[in-house]
């Protein structure tokens, strides 16, 4: 098991349909890309290993599939998230308007306990494309990161490996800040036993 | 709801052998609870029931689109059929059930795809099947098929031959060096740093996963459980499927896999087999969890954090869990939910008994001398009795540390039978080489008193050499059958189903190297499963296998699972049956505690 140092983070991939989200997996954990369009069925999962500052930390990625049909799964996949990334498409503004639902979707499903600041990371992809088809500007994105607490943003291109590297270690750092949290203690012991409270209980007995 | 699919009569449950070689029927079992029909529509599931030779084609294409050998990373995915099942569904609105179909077809694809060039992409369930084997089980033909079985035994996972790497599974030889942190402390497990990519990995006959309720892994019997976390998201998401759907997953059998699930609140258990291993083993396991965190503490931190890594409170406790999941394999007491005593004469136990009385104090629920996992003694508080599953605890706890030899400890321990929301306090202490003193108090700050009273007992069982007379108990094997001197009999196994105690002789002569054991072992397990079945429970089992002849036979006061000679008649087995319980019936008191005594 593991010793206090090393960590597990589970982090959430969530986003329209085609923004990349597979890609922007694919590209960080295996340093490949594939123009082809496979969908994501359910989820998929993928395990890497990365040093945060002096700690290795386990980054249990839950990739998502994007399309509203398995969004009925969502609790199961959102409970016990460290971190949660947005993706968005920097061609295609009706990914970038979802963005909100997507969040608040989150919120609402998983719960987290302090909701006002869990460590959301919001990505734009695909932005190797031809500037011309670019329909969400930098501007925008940022204006609507900062409205929903400075949330961190980074452009990327899954396929040209732009900002990926960047982006990931940036989802780890605020996971683990998340993880450090002062007021959760864990270690009170739980109150002595009063042997003459609860013996009616017992059924079996081995002598 | 429930389901399962009819297996082919050539499959059909005779020995445990052909049953864990052949069945590779594909079905899944889940909660019993009738649904109304209006609120569970029928699910077909005709994909399984195609044999698994026919989908053999579905999963090879696009299995190569992620290798998975990159550095430190490790991509396992439901995706591998993803565009075969889109193309064919796409645009249309499925309803939820069709997901689980999904999930489950793809699981059962996985498991079922033969393919000698997708060796390095090994998903979930199929990680468990030797692709090589699998090639051939197409055709289930029996003696082809007893050929790996055999094979397979030389694997085990329990002993310590090791496997030799057949053609070219060399995964792990990609893997890159991360950096192992063991400061935590010196305990350097067995096969803590097997590759969960590689074959020996996946040949393991019995594999325990557990994990959080949000996927997040605790413990792995094999390997590094956070090197396998996507196993963990995988095992999550299918039990989550069903959770959804108001049910729960209990069981998965695909080819010789069967897979256990055990839901308990936060944790979730999973035990994958080729020994047809049921949920009672899980039990055990959690049991063991609770008995370092009580039930309150691990339901309050989930409370506040469902994202909790239990690694962290864990920490040490791993040793503890792979002794039990080791002990689980050889030791009939968990199949049978009872415990052994140490064969001493009934004066001898009296004795000692009495001498014990005297710790006697109002804070002292159980008073107790064991060796190894025999309890030679036990003294307990007025209707305070002892549950065998939390005797299978303390006994695990004393010998899963080399620690408890050397000083005198104390630990708080919750057992959780007796009670799960709080600790108990354990002084354990070795009085002589092998006969270790526990004494249990709910009160904390016993332990000076506690260790007084060790005093006194020692002086006192010293006085009246009780304590050569129960160190000698100790060092002895046991009985041996030749002591029995019961004509053609060569092992058995006793339970006394009024004490919940039962008793074996030692595994001499042909029983005592570990595979042999392992082997009688297994006939017994499978007897015990037959005899003890939901459906059709039986009273009496006689089996026949090419090594021996079993007898099974449950009254209403004890349960015998006894060994014969292949070739024995049937009025042969009886009679000596009927000696060997006659002979039990004399040494009753000498084999079993019949009264406890009590403070």
């Amino acid at each position: 098991m593991a010793s206090r140092k090393k960590v597990l983070l589970k982090v959430i991939i969530l986003g329209d349909s085609g923004v990349g989200k597979t890609s922007l997996m694919n590209q960080y954990v295996n340093k490949k890309f594939s123009n082809q369009y496979k969908a994501t069925i359910g989820a998929d999962f993928l395990t890497k290993e990365v040093m945060v500052d002096d700690r290795l930390v386990t980054m249990q990625i839950w990739d998502t599939a994007g399309q509203e049909r398995f969004q009925s799964l969502g609790v199961a996949f959102y409970r016990g998230a460290d971190c949660c990334v947005l993706v968005y498409d920097v061609n295609n503004s009706k990914s970038f308007e979802t963005l909100d639902s997507w969040r608040d979707e989150f919120l609402i499903q998983a719960s987290p306990r302090d909701p006002e600041n869990f460590p959301f990371v919001v990505l734009g992809n695909k932005i190797d494309m031809e500037e011309s088809k670019r329909v969400v500007s930098q501007k925008r994105a940022m204006t609507w990161c900062q409205s929903k607490g400075n949330i961190p943003y980074f452009e990327t291109s899954a396929k040209e490996a732009i900002n990926v590297e960047n982006a990931f270690q940036t989802i780890a750092k605020n996971a683990l800040q998340q993880e450090a949290d002062p007021d959760f203690s864990y270690n009170e012991f739980p109150e002595a036993i009063k042997i003459d409270n609860d013996n009616s209980k017992y059924d079996a007995c081995a002598c | 709801m429930s389901f399962s699919l009819p297996r082919s009569p050539l499959l059909s449950p005779m020995s445990p052998i052909m049953e864990d070689v052949l069945s590779d029927s594909n079905s899944v079992i889940t909660s019993d609870e009738p649904l109304s029909p209006t609120l569970q529509p029928q699910r077909k599931y005709s994909v399984y029931k195609a044999k698994p030779t026919t989908q053999l084609s579905l999963s090879v294409p696009s299995t190569k689109a992620y290798s998975s050998s990159s550095a430190g990373s490790s991509v396992k995915s439901f995706n591998a059929i993803s565009n075969l099942l889109d193309s064919s569904i796409n645009g249309e609105n499925r309803s939820k059930e069709s997901y689980v179909d999904d999930y489950l077809t793809k699981i059962m694809n996985r498991s079922n795809s033969a393919s000698s060039t997708d060796n390095e992409y090994l998903t979930f369930c199929k990680g468990f099947i030797d692709n090589k084997k699998r090639n051939f089980s197409s055709e289930p033909e029996s003696d082809m098929s007893l050929d790996f079985d055999a094979r397979n035994e030389s694997i085990d996972s329990d002993s310590s031959i090791e496997c030799k790497m057949s053609n070219g599974h060399s995964n792990n030889l990609d893997m890159p060096a991360i950096p192992i942190d063991e400061e935590y402390s010196g305990y350097r497990r067995k096969y803590g740093h097997e590759d969960p990519q590689s074959v020996t990995w996946s040949r393991h006959r019995k594999h325990f996963f557990i994990l959080s309720s949000s996927g997040k892994p605790i413990y792995t019997r094999y390997g590094d459980e956070s090197r396998i976390s996507s196993y963990m998201g995988v095992i999550q998401a299918i039990i989550s499927f069903f959770v959804d759907a108001e049910d729960s997953l209990r069981c998965i059998n695909a080819g010789n896999h069967k897979f256990v699930f055990l839901l308990k609140g936060p944790l979730y258990l999973v035990a994958v087999s080729r020994t047809n291993e049921s949920e009672s083993q899980l039990n055990y396991l959690y049991n063991q969890i609770l008995s370092v965190l009580t039930s309150t503490q691990l339901t309050k931190i989930y409370e506040q954090r469902m994202n909790f890594d239990l690694r962290i409170l864990l920490g040490g406790t791993e040793p503890f869990l792979d002794k039990l999941a080791n002990s689980m394999s050889d030791e009939p007491g968990f199949m049978l939910g009872s415990i052994q005593c140490v064969r001493m004469s009934k004066e001898l136990r009296d004795k000692v008994g009495n001498i014990l009385q005297i710790v006697k104090s109002k804070d002292l629920l159980y008073a107790m001398l064991i060796t190894n996992y025999k309890l030679i003694t036990l003294l307990r508080l007025k209707k305070h009795s002892l549950h065998s599953a939390d005797l299978h605890l303390v006994f695990n706890m004393v010998n899963g540390s080399s620690t408890f030899r050397s000083v005198e400890s104390w630990t708080p321990i919750c057992l959780p039978k007796f009670n799960n929301k709080g600790f108990l306090h354990a002084y354990v202490c070795y009085i002589t080489a092998n006969v270790c003193l526990l004494l249990i108090s709910p009160d904390k700050d016993k332990f000076f008193e506690l260790s007084d009273a060790k005093n006194t007992i020692v002086e006192q069982l010293t006085a009246c050499d009780a304590l050569q007379g129960i160190e000698a108990a100790s060092q002895s094997e046991g009985y041996s059958i030749a002591d029995i001197g019961v004509a053609g009999l060569r092992h058995f196994i006793y339970k006394s189903k009024t004490c919940l105690q039962y008793t074996s002789p030692a595994f001499l002569a042909s029983y005592n190297n570990p595979r042999e054991k392992r082997r009688l072992f297994k006939l017994y397990r499978y007897t015990h499963d037959r005899m003890h079945s939901r459906v059709r429970p039986l009273k009496v089992h006689y089996y026949v296998s090419p090594s021996e002849t079993i007898l099974g036979w449950i009254t209403a006061t004890f349960e015998l699972y006894a060994a014969f000679g292949p070739l024995i008649s049937k009025t042969a087995l009886t009679n000596s049956s009927l000696v060997l319980l006659k002979w039990i019936k004399k040494e009753e008191e000498n084999l079993f505690i019949m009264n406890s005594p009590v403070f």
